[in-house]
């Protein structure tokens, strides 16, 4: 790019906050790492290195949902976290809306923040218990400055929309059930009208009949406001239903990632394929009929992950090359990437 | 059929609060058989877990108070017998195993001295070599690698589904004819979750122990439950075979809490949630407590002001607490559908 076209800040922001046209490219994550020291002794020297996320990309289109799938420790919340720079990232690249901001000021960080927002997965703990419901969804408005005009009538209007009354305004956090809490926080993410949330296990400390609930209303508010999610979750039916495109992770990892389908019906990763075969499918019908993958031992610790591929000290698949060779996430006949170098389409996991 | 293992009748426990006297479980009663497996389901306040601590006198009394019931295990009423009584049953003809094996190990003893401990404690003729070969044993049994190493390492040396297994071990050390297991895999990821359900059946399998399993997780339920009772704020609503709850369901809170989950292997565009919130515990709804969010309340008097009793439904086996059951005789959960199309 030569300096005359150079974008000056003005401009610069006017992009970042103009609308993204639906199916054009949104958020764009290469190569992401963080990792966390590990300290020990009296001088709490480092010693070594907990890789939460090691290499992650990714692409998010304007007003799609991506899935992250992964079991725990596998890095999907570190790595949503540092996308939108909750935590620093160790090193890699986050682009949103074209503009860089994996290490961006605290002043350019302000303005991304309006378009990214967080959904957490515990509405008890990520609600302030001594603020109103009213003081918790104007808070953001507040913070940037844009609650002294009209700012009453957007918390009514954003309470309205999620499905809380406005007499609820008044009350604390403790009053009111999961459900409601969990719509108390999506109302405060959607105050400034972002672009994009990420929503990190959203509706896993949910009942099943208001689960229900929260994901038609993310769904219904997705199509309102022409909102992109990067949706996290260990439940796989759950992020079957909501998803456009899935990414399955594991030890920092990501294993596959794929359309909805090419996930779910033709998953090619043998990680993915033990995943989908282990979860448990609510019809006795089924029962006794699938073939069930049971994957031997325990994840390894990100402190001192296994050489090559991070899945095979568990992979029934693996031989010497998967110990020598890191397994690149590439399209091998498959029509989407996956990281195995014995990659192979099973469309019988879930029949 | 056989005399049950447990009988439950009208219990009815309550638990004093500063905002009022929550009722926890009101008026449950179910049978386990021997051999079988029976599914307890029902949302978080539902009073499934509840019910079972009761029984085992597991509930800090106060605030928890049984007011009422009876709880038959082969021919004695737990809720009548002493502590001390009540202790030598626990933990030798009744076993527990529970969601979080990190809070019901002792991190201080190794696993093979707690296993030990087990079974000492309910018969001290072994000796240590004899009560240290069968904790290894054991742990073999429910797959845990190198037990005989491992039976020397202490709870924080093992992984979540390496305790789980530990738990048990130690809950199938002495034989015992009833085995509760309150959310056993809730903590544990769903490749772990699959290896525990599977040892969970050879434990079974080896004692041939009854088993009440209690979760939330319907997915669970349809792979391990012979017969499922179904609970809604401190009521069994519905109890019957496994078949027949997941498919035909007659009550209107089982059929909308099998419509409401996501399906793993098929696509829907909106899902179909049951409508309002849980009930607060404190004020239940008079008369039906699922009548505010139920489809056939449709304003009539029965649902709001008398409780409907548990009846059967064509056969003994299946039974349904709705004034209206009747008006879903025809319907089936989306599940059915799906079989019947395919």
């Amino acid at each position: 790019m030569s300096p005359q076209q150079a974008p000056h800040q003005e401009t610069s922001t006017e992009t970042l906050h103009a609308r993204a046209p639906l199916g054009t490219e949104l958020l764009r994550i290469e190569g992401l790492r963080k990792y966390f020291p590990i300290k020990a002794g009296l001088i709490r020297r480092e010693v070594g290195q907990i890789k939460a996320v090691d290499g992650v990309d990714l692409t998010l289109n304007a007003g799609e949902t991506l899935g992250v799938v992964g079991e725990s420790g596998c890095g999907k919340s570190t790595m949503a976290r540092s996308v939108a720079r909750l935590l620093d990232p160790t090193g890699g690249k986050v682009t949103f809306r074209g503009h860089d901001i994996t290490f961006s000021s605290r002043r350019e960080l302000r303005e991304f923040r309006r378009e990214i927002q967080f959904v957490f997965q515990d509405p008890y703990a990520s609600l302030n218990p001594r603020m109103t419901v009213r003081e918790i969804v104007a808070e953001p408005l507040r913070v940037h400055g844009r609650y002294k005009n009209g700012g009453k009538d957007h918390v009514d209007q954003l309470m309205e929309t999620v499905g809380l009354k406005s007499e609820h305004g008044n009350r604390f956090p403790h009053e009111f059930s999961g459900g409601q809490r969990q719509r108390i926080g999506v109302a405060r993410a959607l105050a400034l009208n972002p672009q994009l949330l990420m929503l990190d296990e959203p509706v896993s400390a949910l009942d099943v009949s208001i689960q229900a609930q929260v994901i038609n209303l993310l769904e219904r508010l997705q199509d309102e406001f022409h909102l992109s999610y990067v949706f996290i979750a260990h439940d796989l039916s759950v992020v079957r239903h909501i998803s456009d495109r899935v990414a399955v992770m594991y030890l920092g990892k990501i294993m596959e990632t794929g359309t909805k389908a090419e996930i779910y019906d033709r998953p090619s990763h043998p990680y993915t394929q033990a995943l989908l075969s282990a979860a448990p499918i609510p019809d006795p019908a089924k029962r006794g009929k699938r073939e069930r993958i049971v994957l031997k031992g325990d994840v390894p610790s990100p402190a001192d992950p296994p050489s090559g591929c991070v899945f095979r000290t568990r992979c029934w698949k693996a031989e010497d090359i998967c110990a020598e060779e890191v397994p690149q996430l590439i399209d091998r006949g498959q029509g989407h990437p996956v990281a195995c170098h014995f990659a192979e389409a099973d469309s019988k996991v879930l029949a | 059929m056989p005399e049950p293992v447990l009988s439950i009748r009208d219990l009815v426990v309550d638990f004093g609060t500063e905002d009022g006297v929550v009722h926890a479980v009101d008026g449950v009663s179910y049978d386990i058989h021997p051999g079988e497996t029976l599914g307890v389901v029902g949302e978080s306040g539902s009073g499934k877990s509840v019910t079972v601590m009761s029984i085992l006198g597991l509930i800090p009394q106060p605030p928890g108070r049984i007011v009422r019931g009876e709880a038959f295990f082969k021919g004695v009423d737990l809720l009548k017998v002493n502590k001390r009584e009540l202790r030598e049953i626990r933990g030798k003809d009744i076993a527990m195993i529970f969601q979080d094996p990190m809070t019901s190990l002792n991190p201080v003893f190794t696993v093979g001295d707690q296993i030990a401990e087990a079974m000492e404690v309910h018969d001290s003729s072994l000796n240590d070599d004899r009560l240290r070969a069968k904790a290894i044993e054991l742990l073999e049994l429910v797959g845990v690698p190198n037990a005989q190493r491992r039976v020397d390492q202490y709870p924080h040396e093992y992984s979540g589904g390496m305790r789980q297994r530990a738990m048990i071990a130690m809950s199938i050390a002495n034989q015992p004819s009833l085995l509760i297991a309150d959310e056993p895999t809730t903590a544990l990821d769903v490749t772990i979750q699959a290896q525990i359900l599977e040892v969970m059946k050879t434990a079974q399998r080896e004692t041939n122990a009854a088993t009440i399993m209690i979760t939330h997780d319907l997915g669970i339920i349809a792979e391990m439950a012979d017969r499922v009772v179904v609970m809604y704020a401190g009521h069994v609503v519905e109890v019957g075979d496994v078949g027949t709850i997941f498919h035909r369901p007659r009550h209107p809170y089982t059929l909308g809490l099998m419509n409401s989950l996501p399906r793993l292997e098929v696509d829907e565009r909106w899902l179909k949630p049951i409508p309002g919130q849980p009930p607060s515990m404190i004020n239940l709804p008079p008369g039906c407590p699922f009548h505010p969010r139920c489809e056939l309340f449709q304003g009539r008097e029965a649902c709001r002001t008398e409780r409907p009793p548990l009846d059967p439904i064509e056969s003994q086996h299946h039974r349904a607490a709705c004034h209206f059951k009747h008006e879903l005789k025809n319907e089936t959960s989306k599940f059915a559908q799906e079989g019947a199309a395919s």
